[in-house]
């Protein structure tokens, strides 16, 4: 019995992996239609977005089965829960990247410079490696790398609300441009979500490691 | 009675003589034993060390490859990994018998290692590699099949792509830096050439001007076809020196001649400060180029009415370093390793002005390293550049910088 568990644990553990490594790609191939201003490719990440859909639901499918028929305790049950939660938040990461392309999209129709957004790609690439540091602790067990992602939190949001003010001054100087801002201000803040998403992961990795749950305990202090 | 005291003492003797026969037979046959043991022995060490040296030679082999191999299992585990790919990615731990999505989080490679299980041939893909080095790796992967056909597991070979990336990158830069630098000067030319003939060249004020400015274009545009072409020259390596001792204080003078109209007009002082005596090992006119290409630009770049001082010393490892020291803004830091690189510009218009084409510095260190040496810069804070080249000094290692004759390094 507990040998079945196993097998099914590490196939769960490698199915959402998978689609952590769609999830990854898609963020990073959303930055790149932005920054190339490439339409087909933007569209390419709306329409993958299904794939990740499809993903949560086997996934809480497979979750709720083995929950139901294995009766796990401990670890193995920390390890469903926790793989229930990433997996919530890695459809997420997929919406907001989806959202992010439709952005793409919009902007690459928009003839004008790239005037008042030069931070988007220096915190789309930080949110990139949050997000992939946060799966590595996940792979590797490593909660001491969780708790540094966990750190990194705040400094993602003062970034984005300097970029948000930064395109509210533009829009105010140049009202012509505020369709273009508009679309820069969803990318930052979709930017924000991801680096949310994967603290969330990384919260949950030193539930599943450590068993202490340690959400919330930064905005308390 | 009779017959058995004959009989019995035979009978002893044959007893013996079988006892002794069979004692010596058991003799041999131990022997025969032992000396089949040893045969053994050395048969089964002799195999063991064949087998050993052909692992060994097998893992040598593996490990040497520049390219990243991996073996996995018809289960997608990693059976074998060669030390390539441990350097290029950050495993913790053994990586055997782990899964292949939870090493390289890639669903395109898991996705292409699934249809060659089942199969099918898909062609290689490009894979980005994150981290310190971002490196861009080419996947390709094959079934490996038994005899009756059968998959047996998964051989993926990585290629790094990262340099050839890189020089293209290089080369459409390059390309797109000359086709610039050319077209500049000419659209100058043609442009005073068509006011000329639109009928400027009536008044003769504007018709002097307007001469003046083809030739000065065209001027600029022979010097650059010029640069472009030695720095091809090195490049294919058709460069030869004329490698002979040169004393430095007898060279110096005739690059200073060359370069005292300019100097006046700025006007910059050149102090020349190269003690007697010091002799290198170079090629006459490429070290003068060497020099006037360094005290060009500090010229060009120093202050006016500021000074430029010449110096050269002798250091212990047989190589003689000049300093060429202007009193100029100076380089920031972060640009220093870059001004060697061709085309590379600080500031783009002023250096046109000036009538730079982008290339000297970077003929500069060719030249350099074609004799054997280095060249770099210095800018401390407080202003000011120190250009540094060394050359191997003559009359001290002879017969070693011989060998620098030969062509570029």
């Amino acid at each position: 019995m507990q040998r079945h568990l196993d097998q099914d644990l590490v196939a769960l553990k490698e199915k959402l992996l998978t689609m952590a490594s769609f999830a990854e790609t898609a963020v990073v191939q959303a930055m790149k239609a932005l920054s190339g201003r490439d339409a087909g490719l933007a569209g390419e990440v709306v329409a993958a977005d299904t794939t990740l859909d499809r993903f949560e639901i086997e996934l809480d499918e497979l979750c709720i089965n083995l929950l139901a028929l294995k009766a796990p305790i401990a670890a193995d049950l920390r390890l469903i829960t926790a793989a229930m939660k990433i997996n919530q938040n890695l459809e997420r990461v997929g919406d907001e990247a989806a959202k992010i392309a439709k952005c793409a999209r919009a902007l690459s129709y928009l003839d004008e410079s790239a005037e008042g957004s030069g931070d988007i790609p220096r915190l789309a690439e930080t949110v990139i490696v949050l997000l992939r540091t946060s799966l590595d602790a996940f792979v590797k067990g490593d909660t001491g790398l969780a708790r540094e992602c966990i750190q990194k939190d705040r400094e993602i949001d003062a970034r984005n609300k300097s970029i948000q003010g930064e395109l509210a001054d533009v829009m105010v100087k140049t009202p012509h441009r505020i369709g273009a801002c508009l679309q820069r201000m969803i990318v930052s803040k979709s930017l924000e979500r991801i680096a949310d998403h994967a603290v969330n992961v990384a919260e949950e990795v030193v539930f599943l490691y450590e068993g202490k749950d340690i959400r919330h305990l930064a905005d308390e202090s | 009675m009779l017959a058995w005291s004959i009989l019995l003492p035979l009978l002893a003797l044959a007893a013996t003589a079988a006892a002794l026969w069979y004692r010596r037979r058991y003799h041999a046959l131990q022997w025969q034993a032992a000396r089949m043991q040893t045969e053994i022995r050395t048969l089964q060490a002799g195999l063991q060390q064949a087998a050993h040296s052909e692992e060994a030679q097998r893992e040598a082999l593996f490990n040497s490859m520049v390219e990243g191999v991996l073996l996995l299992d018809t289960q997608q585990r990693v059976r074998l990994v060669n030390r390539t790919l441990r350097q290029w990615f950050d495993w913790s731990g053994d990586p055997a018998d782990r899964s292949l999505i939870e090493l390289f989080r890639d669903f395109r490679l898991q996705d292409r290692v699934q249809a060659a299980l089942s199969g099918r041939q898909e062609s290689g893909f490009e894979m980005e590699l994150p981290g310190k080095m971002p490196r861009i790796l080419q996947a390709n992967v094959a079934a490996v099949k038994d005899l009756s056909g059968k998959v047996q597991g998964i051989i993926v070979v990585f290629h790094d792509l990262s340099p050839l990336k890189r020089l293209e990158v290089v080369r459409r830069d390059f390309v797109a830096n000359v086709s610039h630098e050319l077209r500049t000067p000419l659209s100058m030319i043609r442009g005073a050439a068509e006011t000329l003939c639109e009928g400027a060249g009536d008044d003769p004020e504007a018709r002097r001007r307007f001469q003046e400015m083809i030739r000065k274009h065209a001027s600029r545009l022979s010097l650059l076809i010029e640069d472009l072409l030695v720095l091809s020259q090195m490049d294919s390596g058709r460069v030869s020196l004329d490698m002979q001792s040169l004393e430095l204080a007898e060279v110096v003078p005739a690059a200073l001649d060359d370069l005292q109209a300019s100097a006046a007009e700025r006007p910059t002082a050149i102090r020349n400060r190269i003690p007697c005596g010091l002799a290198v090992r170079a090629d006459r006119n490429r070290l003068l180029q060497i020099l006037y290409n360094l005290l060009d630009n500090a010229v060009k770049y120093g202050r006016p009415n500021g000074q430029i001082i010449l110096s050269a010393e002798s250091g212990r490892d047989g190589m003689v370093t000049v300093r060429v020291q202007d009193d100029g803004p100076g380089i920031p830091a972060e640009y220093l390793e870059w001004i060697f690189e061709r085309f590379f510009r600080l500031d783009r218009a002023r250096s046109r002005n000036q009538g730079g084409t982008g290339l000297g510095l970077s003929i500069v260190k060719h030249l350099v390293q074609a004799h054997g040496g280095k060249v770099w810069a210095v800018s401390p804070p407080t202003g000011g550049t120190v250009f540094c080249f060394t050359l191997p000094q003559a009359g001290r290692r002879e017969e070693g910088s011989d060998a620098a004759e030969s062509g570029p390094a």
